[in-house]
């Protein structure tokens, strides 16, 4: 068969695994340690399993950590309310020049644009699947 | 004065036209600080002409003079301006500090939600109840952790690597304090019209900065893939709330291109080449500066 088949089964069960984890994070309401999300998760993956996926998880910026101990505790780092919703749609909507307090990542695209972005999503997605099927 | 007055004005010129291949050579950290500290000075810089040039006119002024101790008719004869090019500066001047006031208003009006929203979060992210695709950073007060504010319907557009590569390029924006730049970069385009290339060339670079970032966090490709994606569907979202965007466009092809192509990072004698402009225009109207000075010296009675 392929060689992208066996790359592919551990990559799918990370998300869905990442978001156990994450909803573990979130239903707790202190910080935990990776044993206690591990002990919380329901068919206990291995701990450097876990691990894994809270430092990916960290670098994502979804969780943060502070030290407890000789270990991390990890916490959701994630404010999801109605009125952080609410502040931050009426500042994006009050018309005033948000391009000096908010630096953006994308903004509109012309019609020329929008081509040449989708020709360039061809060629990066190609060449990212290349290497990936490489690893 | 007769020719230095002017310089300043050329060199904004000169350094306009080459902010571009510039920003899009040379490394993005180091094509921001050399953009910047040329647009600060050269905005300095004009902004001391034109004084210059609008005081020759105001100097004419009989009631002027008679404060100043020096003669109208003498200022007339002897100081090598214009009196319509006088006129001119002093319109611009005029023009310039209303367009200053309406920059500084618009600022005011977003920087004071801006700081409310960063001083409300106990998270470095906030996911926005929004179906429109964007992420903003947001560090208005830079004395206190910034925040990255993603919106749901970014999320739901966006598998895991690609919401990393947004992650990584906000955070860069945060901890490498953009927002500074970002108003320095506003200033520059409020006091010179003249220089609103190099405000371009600095929003530019700034974004290619946290792109090479995230690129190295997350890869190249990745990094291209997100931005991409969240071009593509920014483009579909409802118009509602474009209205106040100063520049549309990010320039996302050519940020992409830069990142699938991974560039040399050459450059380096077109930055010194701006940069020393700045550096020959502060002098030019220091020196215009200090020969209008010992002129009304000698005009004094």
């Amino acid at each position: 068969m392929s060689k992208q088949q066996p790359a592919e089964e551990p990559r799918r069960g990370f998300g869905e695994l990442e978001q156990q984890v994450l909803s573990v994070l979130w239903a707790a309401d202190t910080p935990l340690i990776p044993r206690e999300v591990q002990a919380r998760l329901d068919d206990a993956p291995a701990y450097t399993t876990v691990m894994t996926i809270l430092d990916r998880l960290h670098g994502k910026g979804t969780v943060t950590r502070e030290l407890r101990g000789r270990a991390y505790a990890y916490e959701a780092a994630v404010t999801e309310s109605a009125a952080a919703s609410e502040r931050v749609r009426a500042l994006l909507a009050n018309g005033s020049d948000r391009s000096a307090v908010l630096q953006g990542f994308v903004d509109v695209l012309s019609d020329s644009d929008a081509d040449e972005v989708r020709r360039l999503l061809r060629d990066a997605r190609h060449r990212d699947n290349a290497k990936r099927a490489r690893h | 004065m007769r020719v230095f007055v002017y310089l300043p004005f050329l060199a904004c010129i000169a350094a306009s036209l080459l902010a571009r291949p510039a920003a899009r050579r040379a490394n993005p950290r180091i094509a921001t600080w050399i953009l910047t500290a040329t647009g600060l000075a050269l905005a300095i810089a004009a902004s001391g002409a034109l004084a210059l040039l609008a005081f020759a006119e105001v100097a004419r002024l009989p009631s002027v003079a008679a404060y100043g101790r020096w003669s109208a008719t003498a200022v007339g004869s002897r100081v090598p301006v214009p009196w319509w090019i006088g006129v001119i500066a002093l319109l611009c001047m005029v023009a310039i500090s209303v367009d200053v006031v309406r920059h500084a208003r618009r600022y005011g009006q977003a920087l004071v939600p801006a700081i409310h929203i960063q001083h409300q979060s106990q998270t470095e992210i906030i996911i926005v109840d929004d179906d429109s695709v964007y992420a903003y950073a947001c560090r208005p007060w830079p004395l206190r952790p910034g925040v990255v504010l993603i919106s749901k319907g970014l999320t739901r557009t966006l598998d895991d690597d690609a919401r990393a590569a947004v992650v990584a390029h906000e955070r860069s924006h945060l901890a490498h304090h953009h927002a500074l730049y970002q108003l320095a970069s506003v200033m520059i385009g409020a006091l010179n019209p003249l220089l609103r290339p190099i405000r371009r060339e600095i929003d530019f670079s700034l974004e290619r900065w946290a792109d090479e970032d995230a690129a190295a966090k997350v890869g190249r490709e990745a990094t291209a893939v997100a931005l991409g994606i969240s071009a593509a569907h920014a483009t579909r979202r409802p118009r509602a709330f474009q209205a106040g965007l100063p520049h549309a466009g990010t320039r996302v092809p050519e940020r992409m291109r830069a990142l699938l192509e991974h560039p040399a990072s050459r450059g380096r004698a077109i930055l010194a080449l701006t940069l020393s402009n700045a550096v020959l225009a502060a002098a030019a109207v220091a020196l215009a500066a200090h020969n209008t000075e010992l002129l009304f010296e000698i005009l004094r009675k």
